[in-house]
């Protein structure tokens, strides 16, 4: 099988997909409700400071696949094991973006469709783009991402009659408390989800840099997630947000010029489809190689079907009903999501780091 | 429908994907995919008929509440 290969440019377009993925309907940080720009700007430090060290687990086994830098590290027990523990979190996340999906069509339009079945088209295209081979899914965004950024921008445009800046007011009424919680709900969703491009850092040029690709997508993603969620807050206002499902969806849908440019709120789900596939298409990647590599299975493009379409069957049964998955992102998945992201990583980071220290005292 | 849907999926990935595993004689790739397979009809079936399918995650959850003392 061919090595698949990706330039820096494709890495940094569906990073930064990936990033704003699932968030550009369904928001985290809404506990800091007005002082939502604080929040982004301390998630956005906290997560360069996680970037860094998963840039530097790359940049020290550069070109190689990920399972292979956990097996020289831990051995072949325990970096399976470790494997096998982000081949389920990115199974998860792939199941939840399901869901996430799911809801948002059948709450805002197709509400009389059952859900599965959404959640199973979604899975198809990603199974296909995954058996195609990754570098499609780099070729497909490098035409969709510049058109999903030209409509971010006419949006945020043509919703400038719309903001309300008192919105933004009053700054820190409720103390620094829900500012410092809604950061931290922001850095584990989406920002550190970026641990699993780990996996697919072996596929980049020689010539890249994973710095650059790690920083200049957090810049660009966290920039255009920021974008989306304080126009929310500008033209809705926080009280409105509370009582809405999918508040960015309801936000755009207010933009009314002319009377001839109205109800343009399918923008909305046509930029959470292209961003959507792109990180579900990553988790999907994710999961096969992790399972492959444990099972020493030569072409992991074999086992993609079945696990997405177990991912689907997944995403059904995860959560009873819209609310559940709500307080699960709010709530629960900033905590459950701590091993993986940073607790895992800085033991991988301070091994690689040994392992390669003794390295060069050896060959000296 | 969650079955008949599984089904017609699972059928044309499984022709495109299990007859040339057994072909080649990858038993690993073979039989995992199988369980996959096994496993989501499985799943499917028991989700058509409404029942109560474990969730692995619950546990996680009751743990993280219990720990920072969330109540639902």
């Amino acid at each position: 099988m061919q090595k698949e290969v990706i330039s820096q440019k494709q890495a940094i377009i569906i990073m930064s997909a990936f990033i704003i993925g699932s968030s550009s309907v369904v928001a985290a940080g809404s506990d800091a409700k007005q002082d939502y720009w604080i929040a982004w700007l301390i998630s956005i430090s906290m997560g360069a400071i996680i970037v860094a060290i998963y840039a530097r687990i790359s940049k020290l086994y550069p070109q190689e696949e990920f399972p292979t830098v956990l097996n020289t590290l831990f051995g072949k027990v325990g970096g399976t094991i470790i494997n096998l523990i982000y081949t389920w979190y990115a199974f998860h996340l792939f199941s939840l973006i399901l869901r996430n999906f799911s809801e948002f069509v059948g709450i805002v339009s197709l509400n009389q469709t059952p859900s599965f079945v959404f959640g199973y088209f979604a899975a198809v295209l990603s199974i296909w783009t995954i058996r195609s081979g990754f570098e499609v899914i780099g070729r497909v965004l490098s035409i969709f991402f510049p058109l999903f950024i030209i409509l971010v921008i006419t949006v945020d445009l043509l919703s400038i009659k719309l903001f309300d800046f008192d919105n933004l007011k009053p700054v820190l009424y409720d103390g620094i408390g829900p500012v410092l919680k809604s950061s931290f709900a922001l850095f584990s969703f989406p920002y550190a989800e970026t641990v699993l491009f780990l996996y697919l850092m072996g596929s980049i040029r020689k010539t890249s840099s994973p710095y650059k690709i790690y920083y200049a997508s957090l810049l660009l993603g966290g920039i255009i997630l920021a974008s989306i969620s304080i126009r929310t807050i500008l033209i809705l206002g926080v009280p409105n947000i509370s009582i809405q499902k999918f508040p960015i969806y309801s936000a755009v849908r207010l933009i009314n010029v002319a009377d001839f440019l109205q109800r343009i709120e399918s923008t909305v789900a046509i930029s959470f489809i292209i961003t959507g596939y792109s990180k579900g298409s990553v988790c999907l990647y994710v999961t096969t190689k992790g399972l492959s590599s444990a099972f020493n299975i030569k072409d992991y493009r074999k086992m993609v079907a079945p696990i997405g379409l177990l991912a689907v069957l997944y995403s059904i049964f995860i959560f009873e009903n819209a609310s559940e998955m709500f307080y699960w992102a709010t709530e629960i998945n900033p905590y459950y999501t701590i091993p993986f992201q940073v607790i895992i990583p800085i033991i991988i980071w301070i091994t690689a780091e040994i392992k390669s220290r003794k390295k060069a005292a050896c060959t000296l | 429908m969650i079955t008949l849907t599984f089904t017609i999926f699972g059928s044309i990935f499984a022709k495109k994907d299990l007859v040339p595993l057994y072909k080649n004689e990858e038993w690993v790739g073979f039989f995992l995919y199988l369980a996959l397979l096994c496993l989501g009809l499985t799943i499917a079936i028991l989700s058509d008929f409404k029942v109560q399918i474990p969730n692995p995650i619950d546990p996680i959850r009751k743990l993280i509440e219990f720990i920072l003392g969330i109540e639902e």
